[in-house]
């Protein structure tokens, strides 16, 4: 009888353990969930504000820009004295200011962005800006010489 | 008697409670934060978004003017002295400054996109043919333009 | 005695029903601000994308004073806007013997509710020059 009454208690003793660890196990997936989905959401925003703002700011740059030369390594912006090129390197985007006329070279820039790649594809009135950002495309198109 | 409690006892009371607790404040925390993050997003895209409104808002009366210029600029050839008609009727509008060339008159304005910036337009109307030839049209800072130069001291007393 | 026994076990699981009960109600609160924020993110990365694809239009539109020829051009060179985006076009026109200034205005609607609003203007002389 007293035997029985001791596999009983184990049994019941392991199986509200059982319990527990299975309450524990959710509680853990239900945390791990809401934290991937934080992650998601906070991605997202960061993606988006880096693909706006980085054609917003290269769009801007053009606007406010004397001559646009495209190269294949990036894009040269004379505006008075001053050039500024916009190039894409290592998971960034990089602006360098130089004198006009200077050797146009796209290294030793200052990184503005995390971008994955940038594109400008150039038609006989409008440039079309491409912007890699997270695997995602993003593209605007800009007027020239307006 | 003692032994035999602790045994059935297994899990103890109030550890349930406890970690139901620590996973409704995380989340919470998660809950609180992803709101946020989206809210940041959706008030930077608004943003984004009044900002690109007040820009082309600025461009369409540049474009504006620009048109009603290129009316004056036409009815001003059909007179005997392009650049003094063209001067007079420009005048009418405030922003508009007219230089004079040999060939024909230059109209320089600007319009306000905010407090920052402005589209600055330098169009060149010419007086024996009917296209104008637009030397700017510059989204330019205003806090690049001299009347916001900051008095800094150059050492001398 | 044999009542006395079995308290702590019973204890333990009224605490789960009590728990559980409390965790309901608290998950559904919690569920609800996630859906929320979910939604809202989505919303966001919508409207991020009617923006760039406003700017565009108005730059092509700029060019050419045609709305549908700036929207065709958009679409093609930087992609379709989300399915659920209607997107609906007008145009003022005023007309003089130099050229045409046109003035055009597009609403993005989702869902039927109106989520960005834009105006942008072209002006066309008649001797070619834009």
């Amino acid at each position: 009888m007293k035997n029985y009454k001791n596999t009983a208690d184990t049994i019941s003793t392991v199986g509200s353990m059982m319990l527990f660890l299975l309450f524990a196990v959710c509680m853990m997936m239900i945390i791990a969930a809401a934290a991937g989905s934080y992650s998601r959401i906070s991605d997202n925003y960061g993606t988006d504000f880096t693909a706006l703002a980085s054609i917003r700011y290269i769009s801007n740059k053009i606007k406010s820009s004397d001559t646009v030369y495209i190269t294949d390594k990036g894009m040269i912006l004379e505006s008075g004295a001053m050039a500024n090129i916009i190039y894409c390197s290592g998971g960034g985007l990089y602006e360098k200011t130089v004198a006009v006329n200077s050797e146009y070279d796209v290294s030793g820039g200052e990184k503005i962005f995390d971008i994955d790649g940038m594109t400008v594809d150039e038609t006989e009135e409008l440039y079309t800006i491409t912007v890699n950002v997270s695997g995602e495309k993003h593209s605007a198109i800009v007027r020239k010489g307006m | 008697m003692k032994q035999h409690k602790q045994t059935n006892a297994g899990i103890g009371v109030g550890y349930i409670t406890v970690m139901i607790i620590f996973a409704i404040i995380c989340l919470t925390i998660f809950a609180v934060l992803s709101y946020r993050a989206a809210g940041s997003n959706d008030a930077l895209n608004e943003r984004a978004g009044e900002h690109l409104n007040k820009y082309y808002e600025a461009d369409a009366s540049a474009k504006k003017t620009l048109y009603e210029l290129d009316e004056i600029a036409a009815n001003a050839r059909n007179t005997p002295f392009f650049a003094d008609s063209f001067e007079s009727e420009a005048a009418k509008f405030d922003k508009v400054s007219v230089k004079t060339e040999p060939d024909g008159c230059t109209a320089n304005f600007s319009e306000h996109i905010n407090e920052n910036s402005f589209i600055f337009v330098s169009v060149k109307f010419y007086e024996n043919k009917k296209e104008y030839k637009i030397n700017s049209w510059k989204r330019m800072s205003a806090l690049n333009s001299d009347d916001n130069n900051i008095n800094v001291w150059d050492g001398t007393f | 005695m044999n009542r006395h026994e079995k308290r702590p076990l019973n204890l333990f699981f009224i605490e789960i029903i009590i728990a559980l009960l409390f965790f309901s109600i608290s998950g559904a609160v919690i569920l609800s601000v996630f859906a929320g924020a979910d939604k809202k993110s989505h919303d966001g990365e919508i409207l991020e994308s009617v923006i760039m694809f406003s700017q565009s239009v108005a730059e092509v539109y700029s060019l050419n004073g045609d709305a549908d020829e700036a929207v065709r051009i958009v679409t093609e060179q930087c992609g379709k806007l989300d399915e659920s985006i209607v997107l609906s076009k007008s145009e003022e026109i005023e007309e003089s013997p130099s050229g045409t200034f046109s003035k055009l205005f597009l609403e993005f609607k989702n869902n039927e509710k109106v989520i960005y609003s834009f105006a942008c203007a072209a002006y066309i002389q008649n001797g070619g020059s834009r």
